[in-house]
């Protein structure tokens, strides 16, 4: 078992996501950033769905209370021990009893922390990503215990690490690939120079839902619709010109026209930029 | 409008494609043969687990693999040449609500901005039934239109932080029912004891884009008898709703 004495800025348990259920207005919700997420499982050599935590920022404590082996990937972060240092990207095998202190995000915003074998959570509709309306908590909370689903025998003594795995790197510029969006052609041909010209910094705001960007108000629209489906990654448009980028727990409908499409790859990226960060955009086709 | 002739097809780049019907405001009558494609579709592609199909209005969106394109493709040309002249699978759900000014305190602000009275707003929400144009914006949230002119009006300008799980609200010309706790520009004009979305079922939502509902008054004693039902889990909605068309 373990026991979450601290959970950091923002935990919550994701995996790949919840399939199935989109018509029914249920977001995918699942790790934002799922390269790093899956790395945690290659890693640990776990079935690659296993959910793990997302750490947002500031990492949780946590009490290990039964021998085990974990692993924290994506966002460079410190992580301790018992209070030695331990790095990141590589299996790391806890004795009982053992205290893990994840600190705060170095560089990108967010960190996986799995375990060999997987956690028991709560899952529903097929998936244990946590979601308002959902799951009973949208986010772990503290003093909140897990099983471990695999006792670690005493035979394994190490784990080989997986060193082709590098953390999150810095950018101070981040080049987000994007398709024109469905509602593209909504928008003046003109628009689009001036939009991947612009240099955008990353608002204030940068959750779950949606990724902002600071916009002036050359943007700013009249285009009216009905509304209509939404798609993670893409970059919607308010009629005062603010560009909201959906991530995986946006709503499956909305209002606003959607102006751009991200790469897969790019949300991916995308989920460890912080606030005040720039991006600009390359158009791909 | 030719309904074959007036959708096209949008990619969704790396996840699939949009069908989109123009002129839909034009052509209310399109929306049941849109309806019958959607359902179409979904049952076509059943066999597959990584395609998703939604639809809300004009729009069908089908998120899958690219090399399941093609078959979508077929499958929709397909539905569409049949959808003329069939009647769509509907549900007519009466849903219970219970038009309070005590859980919903919108109503001396309705009444000045509607120039109506609590009576009239109540009569005019019950006096016609509403199609599901989709279901979006919260898990189980339903789509309802088209409501009543008198009772048309905004979003609130300011919207409330924290709308409860079964409010009633109405806006533009639409009406809904809140399934979870929520910030929200609806005005609330009464609740809804039934859960109209439930999690720990493989099959939360029970209504689909193309049934028909309409509200039935309550008083505020079977509104808490239901919601202890609800709360005991004896409560089966289907023995209170359905009423097949």
């Amino acid at each position: 078992m373990i026991r979450f004495r601290e959970t950091g800025f923002y935990t919550s348990i994701q995996d790949k996501g919840r399939f199935g259920f989109r018509h029914l207005g249920v977001p995918v919700s699942g790790a934002l950033d799922q390269i790093s997420f899956e790395n945690s499982n290659l890693i640990l050599g776990n079935p690659l769905n296993t959910a793990a935590f997302e750490i947002t920022m500031l990492g949780p404590t946590i009490e290990l209370l039964k021998r085990c082996c974990f692993c924290v990937t994506g966002a460079d972060i410190q992580i301790s021990l018992n209070g030695e240092e331990v790095p990141m990207n590589t299996a790391v095998i806890a004795e009982k009893d053992s205290l893990l202190k994840i600190g705060r995000v170095k560089n990108g915003l967010r960190s996986y922390l799995n375990f060999k074998g997987g956690l028991s959570s709560e899952v529903k509709l097929n998936s244990a990503s946590q979601f308002s309306g959902i799951t009973t908590e949208n986010r772990v909370i503290a003093n909140s215990t897990y099983e471990l689903k695999e006792e670690l025998t005493d035979l394994i003594s190490d784990y080989k690490t997986n060193t082709l795995i590098k953390p999150i790197e810095y950018v101070s510029l981040l080049h987000l690939e994007v398709y024109k969006g469905v509602d593209f052609k909504l928008f003046p041909p003109k628009l689009i120079e001036s939009l991947t010209e612009t240099e955008f910094t990353i608002g204030s705001s940068v959750d779950r839902m949606a990724c902002q960007l600071n916009t002036n108000s050359e943007l700013s629209h009249t285009i009216d619709r009905l509304s209509s489906p939404t798609y993670v990654g893409a970059v919607q448009c308010t009629p005062s010109g603010k560009l909201l980028i959906l991530m995986r727990d946006s709503q499956t409908t909305g209002g606003y026209p959607r102006l751009l499409q991200c790469t897969r790859n790019a949300v991916n990226r995308l989920s460890q930029i912080r606030p005040n960060q720039r991006l600009k955009f390359v158009l791909i086709d | 409008m030719n309904f074959k002739e007036s959708y096209e097809v949008v990619t969704v780049p790396e996840q699939g494609i949009e069908i989109i019907w123009d002129n839909f405001h034009q052509n209310p009558q399109f929306f049941e043969r849109i309806a019958f494609v959607y359902q179409a579709l979904k049952s076509e592609m059943n066999a597959f687990d990584d395609v998703e199909i939604s639809m809300l209005y004009n729009k069908i969106s089908v998120l899958c693999p690219s090399d399941l394109i093609e078959k979508v493709h077929s499958h929709l040309a397909f539905s569409i040449e049949r959808s003329s002249g069939h009647k769509i699978q509907s549900v007519h759900w009466k849903i219970p609500v219970f038009y309070d000014s005590e859980l919903a305190n919108d109503y001396s602000s309705l009444e000045e901005k509607l120039n109506l009275t609590k009576a009239e707003i109540i009569a005019l929400h019950q006096s016609r039934s509403y199609t599901i144009y989709g279901i979006g914006f919260l898990p189980g949230f339903l789509y309802m239109g088209e409501l009543d002119e008198q009772l048309k009006i905004g979003r609130k300008l300011n919207p409330d932080l924290n709308i409860e799980s079964g409010s009633v609200g109405i806006t533009g010309t639409q009406t809904g029912v809140y399934t979870v706790n929520s910030p929200g520009g609806w005005h609330i004009i009464g609740h809804c004891p039934i859960p109209f979305f439930n999690p720990s079922s493989q099959n939360p939502a029970l209504a689909k884009p193309g049934d028909v509902v309409s509200f039935l008054e309550i008083d505020r004693n079977t509104y808490e008898l239901i919601k202890i039902q609800v709360d005991t889990t004896v409560f089966d909605i289907k023995e209170y709703l359905n009423d097949s068309i």
